[in-house]
């Protein structure tokens, strides 16, 4: 077989989670349905006659830096599924909701975490998918720019951080802009409301405080990501 | 919700849509079928951008709309009703849409079943032969031919026809992707010059590309599978490009299409048949036969060499 010829399909996950307070009734289904995701995403794939090669998942968890300090932002590296299937699972699991002081949340700087990760750049078709989980607004990035553990780097403002997830025209240095899917389940409270406004190859379900994510949605959000691979 | 006009049934959905969102709406007492583009987007006033960005992603937009605009007209104006009409291309608010007609369609599974008899996968094959013809004589490449971008129709007491949609990815023939561009074709129709251009290698995509996924899918409604090829490939196009046949069972092949099959899906691109020259197997290539039944206008064509 010439292994040249071949189709690779290289899917890489990041899970954004609101580990705040308020996240408390609905945690337990958001963890459930991360973990699913690998076996659903797969077994949707299987069903439409496509294959993936690599699929790889990571968490970045956030609360808020003036609350929470140094528990406010906290990431994992890519793990490989389904080979490191038990460390995803023993990450998702150690996820508790406590903190995030006001209502809005740090939400944007876990973006930016997000879209500068190390994404499998090789193979033919790459997907880089990020799904966030909220109830809440954002922060306007930078809020917490003073706290010690503010991280350095960041985008300085929501001008860069739209031009770090790029588009057609100015290609993302982080993230490929054919490959790219955000999909937020977040409520229509700034900044999400400005993203869906201004950032393509974004997917927006609408969340609201303490509900979870409908099954209708779950399968619709797999829908969306099998299809665009 | 109201989308200029278009009264949502239900809130758009992503079920089967790789770019986009999509639901049914009504307009002035007419049921439209809805598509919302998940890319470009067109940063309204209230986004809190630097006025460098959003007029840079703005201008952008503007590009992407007028280049959308005439290639939508362009397939209008090459369309006989089988290439289903684009009723209207607009942006509401930072978002892109295209209207068409909402067409009831077969269930997907009937292209399985034996309600599918052997006379309508004829002349469902013939038709999907002369309608993407007319998009290849407009200088037009579709790009993204699949079975789930054919809607199997049928009107009381008439025949099952079919209609093509989906024409985001389509582009005129002199805008071929660059070597190692991303495209988003379904890899089971891919041709195999597609994935050398993905892979990098200097490779111009024609209107062969279209002619060998319709030579796929014309196997598929013919017989009901794919070609068979050797089971370590996942995709047809991989055991193409790795020099294993592709197994077209002939001897299930109606005339002419147990010649034109292997020519469709001929490994070099410049090997392959064209769809004009293909039409003129087909000795009955009026109207009649090329779904005069479908709306009746624009039908005619210039009779062929026989």
């Amino acid at each position: 077989m010439n292994a040249h010829m071949m189709m690779r399909y290289n899917v890489d996950l990041v899970f954004c989670i609101d580990a705040t307070g308020s996240m408390k009734p609905v945690i337990e289904t958001v963890k459930d349905n991360a973990l699913n995701f690998y076996r659903d995403v797969r077994a949707a794939m299987e069903e439409k006659q496509k294959s993936i090669n690599t699929m790889r998942v990571r968490v970045v968890m956030y609360r808020d830096y003036y609350a929470d300090h140094e528990n406010a932002m906290m990431t994992t590296r890519f793990f490989t599924l389904p080979e490191e299937e038990r460390n995803f699972e023993a990450a998702v699991d150690s996820i508790t909701a406590f903190g995030g002081g006001d209502e809005p949340e740090d939400a944007l700087e876990a973006l930016g975490y997000a879209i500068r990760s190390d994404w499998n750049t090789e193979g033919i078709k790459n997907r880089s998918i990020i799904v966030v989980w909220t109830d809440a607004s954002t922060h306007p990035i930078g809020y917490a720019i003073d706290e010690p553990n503010y991280p350095r780097g960041m985008a300085r403002s929501f001008s860069e951080l739209t031009e770090w997830w790029g588009d057609e025209q100015m290609e993302s240095p982080y993230i490929r802009n054919n490959a790219k899917r955000l999909i937020l389940f977040a409520p229509e409270k700034p900044y999400w409301t400005d993203i869906v406004n201004s950032w393509n190859n974004v997917i927006h379900y609408p969340s609201a405080a303490g509900e979870g994510l409908q099954e209708y949605t779950y399968h619709e959000i797999i829908d969306a990501i099998y299809n665009s691979i | 919700m109201n989308i200029s006009g278009y009264i949502l049934e239900e809130d758009l959905k992503t079920t089967n849509g790789a770019n986009c969102r999509w639901g049914f709406a009504v307009r002035d007492g007419q049921k439209f079928f809805i598509k919302e583009l998940l890319s470009p987007v067109y940063p309204t006033d209230e986004v809190e951008l630097s006025r460098e960005v959003r007029d840079r992603k703005r201008n952008s937009c503007n590009q992407f709309a007028l280049r959308q605009a005439m290639l939508y007209k362009a397939i209008n104006d090459c369309s006989d009703g089988t290439l289903v009409h684009i009723s209207e291309f607009f942006r509401f608010g930072s978002h892109y849409y295209i209207t068409m007609p909402a067409i009831e369609s077969l269930p997907e599974e009937l292209l399985y079943s034996g309600a599918f008899v052997a006379e309508d996968r004829y002349r469902t094959s013939r038709l999907l032969i002369f309608s993407i013809g007319r998009l290849h004589r407009a200088g037009l490449i579709h790009g993204d031919l699949k079975m789930s971008n054919v809607l199997l129709t049928r009107s009381p007491g008439r025949n099952i026809t079919a209609r093509i949609i989906d024409f985001e990815d389509c582009y005129w023939t002199s805008e071929s992707p660059k070597p190692g561009d991303s495209i988003r074709a379904d890899q089971r129709y891919m041709a195999p010059e597609t994935f050398r251009l993905m892979m990098g290698e200097e490779e111009r995509l024609t209107q062969a590309i279209d002619v060998f996924s319709l030579g796929l899918m014309i196997h598929e409604i013919l017989t009901g599978n794919f070609p068979k090829y050797d089971s370590q490939y996942d995709y047809p196009f991989e055991a193409v490009l790795s020099g294993s046949p592709l197994m077209i069972l002939k001897n299930r092949l109606p005339d002419p299409f147990d010649i034109l099959l292997p020519r469709m899906l001929a490994a070099e691109p410049g090997s392959r048949i064209t769809l004009a020259e293909a039409e003129k197997y087909f000795p009955d290539n009026g109207p009649y036969r090329n779904g005069a039944e479908i709306d009746g206008k624009n039908l005619f064509f210039r009779a062929g060499n026989l």
